[in-house]
């Protein structure tokens, strides 16, 4: 027997505050969020519960945002994909926001058949240490001509 | 506190190997490393016994030029913002020849039921073979292409 039940953001909520982290459930929205090493965090998941989705966005330094658009797309798409060479989580890909070019982070978990307890609390955790990893790895990726 | 005593057992290869055969997926021979299945012409691969995360990889099966990167690149970057899994990447290899790879990470450090073993590989196939289908769709083969106008 184990503890496995349905997977719900509700219990995610519950499992960062019970490890001590601050965040806001909003069920309307559905999704969790949070803000930790001045990074914001945003917990939700895929349709019909299959994935549970940690993002988070990094944002390229300005030298890189002067260059000609063409030139920071290549710029993010190579460094995203030398992330996702060199690591498994979280995924990185280009993704602009609000007109502004970022990198989009996401750490994906298979939640379909339910977790347990500490399942949920293992992926809140590893979500958070492999995006933290990501946003201090990111900056050591850009091409070094730039 | 979660009850340790009621967590989801340890993931093995012979759990993972059940799991495959309720599936009805057969497995190719792979000597110590792990566990290869075929479904032509792409081969999975679920590396075991290497004290690493499991995971699922897969690489498809055409290679493509390097003057091709410019190309290449954009279609990874969309295909990673399209599917929540396995995620998507390029590697240059010695001899100038782009290799696309696919990853999953399977949800399994901390055990898992079997059920949640079997629904995961056929989440993982089932994503891995539309994002290689798209991957098809968007660098057809050229000889194939061929083939079909004759």
């Amino acid at each position: 027997m184990s503890d496995v039940k349905p997977f719900s953001l509700e219990r995610v909520a519950q499992s960062l505050r019970d490890e001590g982290y601050s965040c806001s459930y909003d069920e309307e929205a559905e999704n969790v969020t949070g803000i930790w090493n001045e990074i914001s965090f945003r917990f939700a998941t895929s349709e019909a519960l299959i994935w549970f989705r940690t993002s988070t966005t990094w944002e390229p330094p300005e030298r890189i945002l002067e260059l000609d658009e063409s030139t920071v797309s290549a710029i993010l798409q190579e460094i995203s994909n030398e992330w996702n060479r060199q690591h498994l989580q979280p995924t990185a890909y280009p993704f602009p926001i609000d007109g502004q070019p970022t990198i989009m982070l996401d750490y994906t978990a298979f939640v379909a058949d339910g977790l347990s307890d500490t399942q949920i609390a293992y992926n809140a955790n590893r979500a958070l240490d492999v995006h933290l990893q990501a946003h201090s790895t990111l900056p050591s990726l850009i091409p070094p001509l730039f | 506190m979660p009850d340790i005593s009621q967590q989801p057992a340890p993931v093995t290869e012979e759990r993972i190997l059940a799991a495959l055969e309720r599936m009805n997926i057969s497995t190719l021979s792979d000597g110590e490393d792990g566990i290869a299945i075929s479904f032509f012409p792409h081969l999975f691969f679920i590396p075991v016994g290497q004290g690493l995360p499991l995971v699922g990889v897969c690489s498809f099966h055409r290679v493509f030029d390097v003057q091709f990167s410019s190309q290449i690149a954009p279609v990874v970057a969309a295909m990673n913002s399209e599917f929540y899994a396995p995620k998507l990447y390029s590697v240059v290899s010695d001899d100038g020849k782009i290799q696309l790879r696919l990853t999953h990470c399977f949800n399994w450090d901390m055990g898992a039921t079997d059920a949640q073993i079997g629904a995961e590989l056929d989440a993982f196939f089932g994503g891995a073979l539309q994002l290689l289908s798209q991957i098809e769709a968007a660098f057809p083969d050229p000889w194939n292409a061929l083939e079909q106008e004759d």
